[in-house]
């Protein structure tokens, strides 16, 4: 399923439209906000951690060069191949590449929003090559042909009616929509799949740069099997991943987590720095990393946007998000999705595809208070509605009605007749009723003309005080 | 130009607008009282915070007086398990508890991971139920084991079998992550694996399971010697 955010209008129509979606949307981040909650009580010290790990983020994304070109010697010192790709289509090539010179038939690869953004997986399956997902999540969106609807949660916009319809079709097994059985039936099946892989790909949570070492951050050992199983391993980094060093890791490990699923710790982290096979017996005899830009160089071009990338994809923006609620991740059109999607996919897509992206958000400024990276996300997302407004990339209805307030607004007593004389005309309508706005007023209303604004109020207030 | 100087060479162009928004200077030290705070002092009080975070998990720690109460624990529950055969993994503890479990109990039989060549090892693994390993590190504040793979040598114990069970020691017992990082050498902390539990999932409906890819037990004893 190709998406695109441009249509982001339609998507989000469909979305509110299916009710059973926004139940399992609404449930899923219910529980999500609550567990990562609880686990935030837990550490007295999360604020001064948020500062802490702010601070390790910039100082890394403003010196990222250094750390780069550190990393890349230490890595290769390790034994480890470094390609550096400058869009996607080069990424996908280097994969290609290095899966055909080692022969391989069978790809199994661990959750990759990175993988997604290159949109790896389709590539390689039309090149020949069987590619399976191999978190349960991921599994269950590709044998949808959909892409994950959440940055750490691929499925939750689905029920289990959904996945046993699905495994019945495409693995042919009886259907069964008790979720213990779904999920044997996708260890059994994936497990035989990890055995007989030749290549694992992954993505990178971390890496750090004086030791030449990456990291991924997981609970369910597939990305485990999928790095230490085949004999060769790939890893793909969005190349702001970098820490300086082991120390820093210790911070990260503290805020992922509860941000992310609610947990004090994740159940895995799997280090890997270099090739095992012949030293260890096991493990991959090739381990390469490709280093990704495909946009991010401009980001970092921004000193304030470059903000963004300080994000180490936990999803707590999703979860928080009343707009997310209520219409899930596929809605934002891209594989990035939620606040943090709204901000990156006109960064990496351009104004012109990604004009909608930054709109889809009511900069409530929760996200910013869940982010434990503390990105001033609504800040972000206002900056680049500035930039869509002034590249003219709005509608022409919509540049002319803000115009026209802006106009109104400089001439008070035109505004007043203007507003006064809807108000009266409403005062005809029962007591709760609100004009109707052909696709405003569908899921939400609009507020009555004669209802006590903010004049009336701010006069009173001040009335009061005398 | 290659892409590998394309890309650094717009990373510096792109760093000619630094922010430099200065760092508040009084997270450090209040990160530190605070973790002072609430890190137990004494090996106990690490000790009852590593079973309690562990249980928290679905996790299960026994304490034991020696190798031989280890052994008896561990046999009984490979035979109300109904298991036949298991792995070790690790250095001389591990071995040494093996050889007193199938003393205990003949019916059960056990090999060495790091015996089997590779791929003869992974399959033998997938299709053992029960692995014992044993960790360099035992995090307190979040029942995490630590496993650097120079010490162990095979990891795939940890990963494939449906029970995995670990044996520490009270001097290999920290506080937290921190502590942790600060310990690691870089040879050891390059190629690892951090172990919290069984392996999980919630990816149905947000209903936790154990079992997802890994092993669906966890098993942590302590060896009071």
């Amino acid at each position: 399923m190709e998406l695109q955010p441009r249509l982001t209008k339609h998507y989000i129509k469909e979305a509110l439209d299916n009710e059973r979606l926004r139940s399992a949307v609404e449930r899923a981040t219910a529980t999500s906000v609550q567990k990562r909650d609880e686990k935030v009580a837990e550490v007295p010290y999360w604020e001064e951690l948020r500062h802490r790990a702010h601070s390790i983020k910039r100082q890394v994304i403003e010196n990222l060069d250094i750390y780069l070109e550190a990393f890349e010697t230490n890595a290769q010192k390790n034994g480890v191949q470094v390609h550096w790709a400058a869009n996607d289509e080069e990424a996908r090539r280097i994969i290609h590449d290095i899966a055909r010179e080692n022969n391989v038939e069978t790809i199994v690869k661990s959750k990759s929003l990175t993988t997604e953004e290159i949109h790896l997986n389709s590539f390689l399956i039309e090149n020949g090559f069987e590619t399976l997902e191999t978190d349960l999540g991921e599994y269950i969106v590709q044998l949808m042909d959909q892409i994950p609807s959440h940055l750490t949660a691929p499925a939750l916009h689905l029920d289990r009616k959904d996945i046993g319809k699905i495994f019945h079709e495409k693995l042919g097994v009886d259907y069964t929509e008790e979720p213990s059985e779904l999920l044997a039936i996708a260890r059994t099946t994936l497990r035989e799949k990890f055995l007989k892989a030749d290549m694992g790909i992954s993505g990178v949570n971390f890496a750090i740069a004086d030791s030449g070492c990456f990291c991924v951050v997981e609970n369910e050992a597939n990305a485990r099997l999928t790095v230490g199983l085949p004999k060769v391993h790939v890893a793909v980094m969005g190349m702001e991943k970098m820490l300086p060093s082991f120390k820093e890791l210790g911070t990260f490990l503290k805020l992922l987590p509860p941000s992310a699923t609610g947990q004090k710790q994740s159940v895995y982290l799997d280090m890997v720095g270099g090739a095992l096979r012949q030293q260890l017996g096991e493990g991959p005899e090739n381990v390469h990393i490709v280093i990704l830009d495909n946009g991010r160089s401009s980001i970092l071009a921004d000193p304030q946007l470059r903000e963004s990338l300080f994000c180490i994809r936990c999803g707590a923006c999703l979860n928080i998000c009343p707009i997310y609620q209520q219409v899930g991740g596929h809605a934002y059109g891209w594989v990035y999705m939620g606040p943090i999607g709204a901000t990156l996919i006109s960064q990496y897509l351009g104004n012109s595809e990604g004009r909608y992206s930054p709109f889809v958000s009511s900069l409530c400024g929760a996200c910013y208070q869940q982010c434990p990276l503390r990105i001033n996300l609504p800040h972000h997302l206002l900056k680049l509605r500035n930039q869509i407004v002034d590249d003219r990339k709005t509608g022409q209805l919509e540049r002319m009605g803000i115009k026209m307030h802006a106009f109104l607004s400089r001439h008070t007593k035109l505004y007043r007749f203007l507003t006064w004389f809807p108000g009266k005309f409403q005062q005809l309508l029962p007591k709760k009723m609100a004009f109707p706005a052909p696709g405003y007023t569908k899921h939400r209303q609009l507020g009555r003309f004669d209802s006590k604004g903010f004049r009336k109020r701010f006069s009173e207030m001040q009335d009061s005080k005398k | 130009m290659s892409s590998r100087d394309k890309i650094l060479s717009a990373i510096r162009e792109a760093k000619k607008t630094m922010s430099h928004i200065p760092d508040d200077p009084n997270v450090e030290s209040s990160i530190t009282s605070q973790l002072k705070n609430i890190t137990p002092d004494s090996y106990e009080g690490l000790r009852d915070q590593f079973k309690f975070e562990l249980e928290k998990i679905s996790g299960e720690f026994n304490i034991v007086k020696n190798e031989k109460e280890c052994a008896n624990s561990i046999a009984t529950m490979f035979a109300d398990k109904e298991y036949s055969q298991f792995m070790v993994s690790g250095n001389e503890r591990p071995l040494q508890i093996a050889e007193q479990i199938i003393q205990q109990n003949d019916t059960l039989s056990f090999s060495k991971a790091v015996d089997f060549e590779y791929p003869e090892r992974k399959d033998k693994l997938a299709s053992v139920p029960a692995a014992i390993f044993d960790a360099t590190y035992a995090v307190a504040d979040t029942a995490t084991l630590c496993v650097p793979f120079q010490h162990i040598k095979s990891h795939l114990p940890i990963v494939l079998p449906e029970c995995t069970v670990a044996v520490i020691t009270p001097d290999q017992l920290i506080a937290n992550h921190f502590e942790l990082f600060d310990r690691l050498t870089p040879d050891e902390a390059r190629n690892m694996i951090l172990v919290t539990g069984a392996s999980r999932t919630a990816d149905i409906e947000k209903i936790l399971f154990l079992g997802a890819h890994g092993p669906r037990h966890f098993v942590v004893y302590m060896l009071e010697k």
